[in-house]
């Protein structure tokens, strides 16, 4: 991929851009980072800010109305705008380093003629000096000002002007009327802002002539081929400006840097040139969201006059430091990298052209902990989806085998069990049939379940129970498979794309039927990367015909308290319907209705909006037909007398996503204990993953199919091994009742062996992704190998096994019994530890 | 010494190598991860070469370098 493709991702990213009042301001002075030095009193610093942006600081502190306060963010919450007239009037005063910069450059041999000593002409004059160019200033009265002289800070100005002279040489000559531009002719380039009596430019155009300057004639004529981009006349070499062309001074001012470059580049090239706009434009600017903002009223000095030190520090705390950190600060794994959107986009792109071991990558943790859930997009002002950075990085370096192997092993050896071993396929009955005879069919679509490889592990019945209902009223089809995504998960694109042309047949030889998807990461995955396959949620079909559900009691009883709904990361992807009313709603917090007052008429605890979410906003009701799954699920809830709450922070993912758990366990522990303690209730959840990760650490959790449907609970997969049989258990009772013989896996040999594994090691294997039969394919090549030590003293032994991406170690005590099964004396294996470890020894045999 | 651990204490020594049943020596062993190798001081067998690698080495100093190669 091209570097600018995956720049690209973050263009729009305003992190660290300019806020609107920078915009607003004509110097685009620094405001943030003015008010978040002011806030500490560094006044010296902020001074360097003021002198460096405004030129002649005392000058523009004074007569600038401040139109950084039309666009200050502060006013969004109703509070004044903050008083910068007034803070830099403080670091003014209280600044006590007012030197200016002596710029050492070597001296250049062209000269340059300012007519008119206004502050137009004197910023213009003092930005070329500053680059040692040869700058003489004529003014016809006998001092500078123009038309400040007059001013009752006029001293000042003088004094302010005077300090930014005081380190340029440039020549003054007073007393000196220009009578015409031929008078300049020995000059490279001339700048002429003599400033107008009207101070209107629309009066030269009207040729009116005016008797204090002799030179109007010759001016007008000048004046009618301005050319206001770059301030030049049809006369090479002459520019104009100031209030000469109907600018104003603070406007003279903030453009003295522009026009002093153009004539630069005039005397440099020949022709006048104008460098292009790329920080300030207009849709760049973004107000934010500053509702959790505490409000705080302008400061007023007590004196009347200015601020104190004191004073100047609280007005100047007021500022929000507008910066947009959304991403930043709500995602876990973005708030514990803090690298902004553009740097990863560079460390993203730049990994992608590492060569170990000359180079090295900088962005592994972060791209690999990604939990992909589209969360950082969600919440976006201009939809930047970072996980596509990190997706980018992943199958960058996987291309060129840089991507640690050991983080997705286990996730594809699953991925080539749910694809192959455990794989099964079932064509839907309308195939052979025709119009299909199954009762309660409405349309004649055909159907497919595509449960997703997770649900049947954590329990058969999800799956059969599910399954069945279908095939009874659909005459479903059944694929047991993965959806892929734990390929693209670990970057390995090529093999991704393969399993998607797999998926792809199958669903052609079922005779293109519509999916009917258990995962809501799975319908995403199909929606995203095979758009040609009609997809239904399971839980919006189940909503969409309630009759096919068993008539259940009432399961108010299920939970300890009234659960909240989880919705599961893929969930808002896939949410097609767009009612605004459901949307609106999800953003209420439970038991804080938006409604006012003379719309909801419930009481606290039983908030008729969620019950009923269209009867808050019915008018603006655009929904469409098919009911999306966050809805459906609610509505399932309903049908059976629960009423869930919601929770705070919705599209986050439980932390299964991305399979960052083998990468980063210490930020998936942290992201996970988040999600649990977010609300103290229980959780429904409809996502199989959700399920898994909130119960291992102990949440009060049940999937909606434990409420709608008759799930024998002692069927769960309590530990990895048995979700993995499970799986296959699903495939065998199915392949039976089809007809098609007794499903089982190819044996090895390792198999038989009986293990007896305490509570606290099998904990430990679920936590680190072991299988007990990785325990037992260790023991039984280690007794065969001979890849074992032992402990004489306490009779243990210590086997082990390299793997390609990881070795196992298993501490053991063996004691002969009888096992039952096969009638015979064979060894129980009682497991005292096991560990893992990454890196190989490089065994040197000696002979 | 290993990240602390005295290799020679009676953790370990009463580990032998089972099959060739003799004592462990400490031995700089070269190890390899990520298409970079290091060498450190481990337990071996001194006859046929097998390297003993107790928890606290796996779970300690092993997973600190691992996660450092990792994140290069």
């Amino acid at each position: 991929m091209q570097k600018e493709e995956v720049l690209k991702i973050v263009e729009q990213c305003f992190h660290g851009d300019p806020p609107s009042c920078a915009h607003a301001c004509p110097f685009h002075l620094d405001i943030r980072s003015f008010c978040e030095k002011a806030t500490v009193g560094r006044w010296n610093t902020i001074y360097k800010y003021m002198r460096d942006s405004l030129i002649f600081p005392v000058v523009v502190q004074r007569i600038c109305h401040m139109p950084c306060a039309e666009k200050c963010q502060r006013p969004l919450i109703g509070d004044e705008a903050i008083n910068m007239t007034m803070l830099e009037e403080a670091a003014l005063k209280y600044s006590t380093n007012k030197d200016p910069i002596k710029f050492s450059i070597p001296p250049k041999k062209e000269t340059v003629a300012i007519v008119g000593a206004g502050v137009a002409g004197l910023s213009v004059a003092l930005n070329l000096a500053q680059k040692r160019y040869n700058v003489t200033i004529f003014e016809k009265e006998d001092s500078i000002l123009g038309s400040l002289f007059s001013h009752e800070n006029a001293e000042a100005f003088e004094e302010d002007i005077k300090l930014q002279f005081s380190v340029v040489s440039c020549e003054f000559n007073f007393n000196k009327l220009i009578n015409s531009i031929d008078e300049l002719s020995s000059f490279d380039a001339v700048f002429i802002a003599t400033g107008y009596p009207n101070n209107s430019f629309e009066n030269s155009k009207k040729n009116e002539t005016i008797n204090e300057y002799k030179l109007s004639k010759e001016l007008n004529a000048l004046i009618k081929t301005y050319d206001d981009e770059f301030f030049s006349t049809s006369k090479e070499g002459i520019f104009l400006g100031g209030e000469l062309c109907g600018y104003s001074k603070i406007q003279s001012i903030a453009d003295s840097v522009k026009i002093a470059n153009v004539i630069e580049s005039y005397l440099m090239t020949g022709k006048p040139l104008k460098e292009k706009e790329e920080k300030f434009l207009p849709e760049r600017i973004h107000m934010l969201d500053h509702s959790e903002e505490q409000s705080k009223p302008r400061v007023i000095p007590s004196d009347g006059n200015i601020y104190t030190i004191d004073e100047a520090k609280s007005e100047a705390s007021r500022c929000f430091l507008c910066d947009c950190r959304l991403c930043l600060d709500k995602c876990e794994m973005l708030a514990s990298f803090a690298k902004r959107p553009q740097k990863l986009a560079q460390e993203a792109y730049a990994d992608t052209n590492v060569a170990p071991p000359f180079s090295s990558c900088t962005l592994t943790k972060e791209v690999f902990s990604c939990n992909e859930c589209d969360y950082c997009k969600t919440i976006c002002p201009v939809d930047i989806n970072l996980g596509d950075l990190f997706q980018i990085a992943k199958s960058g370096r996987v291309k060129v085998n840089t991507e640690p192997k050991a983080y997705h092993d286990y996730w594809l050896k699953d991925f080539e069990f749910a694809s192959e071993q455990a794989s099964y396929v079932i064509p839907p009955d309308n195939v052979f049939l025709g119009n299909s005879e199954s009762e309660g069919a409405s349309d004649n679509k055909a159907y497919m379940f595509f449960p997703g490889c997770k649900l049947g592990e954590n329990n058969p019945d999800y799956v059969l129970k599910s399954y069945d209902i279908l095939r009874k009223h659909f005459g479903a089809g059944l694929v047991l498979n993965c959806c892929g995504v734990p390929a693209l998960w670990a970057g390995e694109e090529k093999l991704f794309h393969s399993h998607l042309a797999v998926l792809t047949g199958i669903w052609k030889n079922a005779g293109k039927p519509t999916l009917v998807f258990g995962c809501t990461y799975c319908e995403k995955v199909f929606r995203k990367y095979l758009p040609d396959i009609e997809s239904i949620s399971f839980y919006s079909l189940l909503a969409e015909n309630p009759d096919l559900l068993p008539r259940n009691t009432n399961f108010t009883n299920a939970f300890t308290e009234s659960p909240a709904i989880f919705d599961p990361c893929a969930a808002t992807f896939n949410q097609e319907d767009s009612c605004s009313a459901m949307d609106g709603l999800y953003a209420t917090t439970f038991n804080q209705c938006s409604a006012t007052d003379n719309q909801c008429e419930a009481t606290e605890d039983s908030c008729s909006a969620i019950e009923d979410p269209c009867a808050t906003t019915n008018n603006q009701c655009v929904d469409t037909d098919e009911i999306s799954c966050k809805s459906a699920v609610r509505k399932l809830c309903s049908n059976i007398g629960i009423e869930p709450l919601e929770i705070t922070e919705k599209g986050k993912c439980c932390g299964f996503g991305g399979h960052m758990r083998g990468a980063n366990d210490e930020l998936y522990d942290k992201i996970v204990d988040n999600r649990i303690s977010a609300e103290d209730i229980p959780y429904i959840v409809y996502c199989a993953n959700c399920l898994t990760t909130f119960r291992s650490k102990g949440k009060e959790c049940k999937h909606i199919l434990d409420l709608i449907l008759d799930i024998d609970e002692s069927q769960s997969g309590a530990n990895l091994q048995d979700k993995k049989n499970n799986a296959i258990e699903i495939k065998r009772r199915l392949m039976k009742k089809n007809g098609e013989g007794d499903f089982t896996i190819p044996a090895n040999p390792w198999d038989y062996l009986l293990l007896n594994i305490n509570e606290e090691t099998q904990i430990y294997m679920d936590n680190n992704l072991i299988l007990s039969s990785d325990l037992k394919e260790t023991i039984f090549k280690a007794e065969q190998s001979g890849n074992m030590f032992m402990n004489s003293s306490s009779n243990t032994f210590l086997a082990f096994l390299e793997k390609p991406n990881i070795i196992f170690w298993v501490e053991f005590k063996k004691t002969e019994e009888k096992n039952k099964e096969l009638n015979t004396d064979c060894f129980k294996y009682e497991i005292m530890n096991t560990y893992f470890h990454r890196m190989h020894p490089r065994n040197e045999k000696k002979a | 010494m290993i990240n602390g651990v005295d290799m020679t204490n009676q953790d370990y020594s009463d580990w032998k190598c089972s099959t060739c049943e003799i004592a462990l020596e400490s031995k700089k062993t070269v190890f390899e991860y990520m298409k970079r190798s290091f060498s450190h001081e481990v337990l071996c067998c001194p006859n046929c070469g097998k390297v003993f690698i107790p928890k606290a080495l796996a779970e300690g100093r092993m997973a600190e370098v691992e996660k450092l190669l990792e994140e290069k």
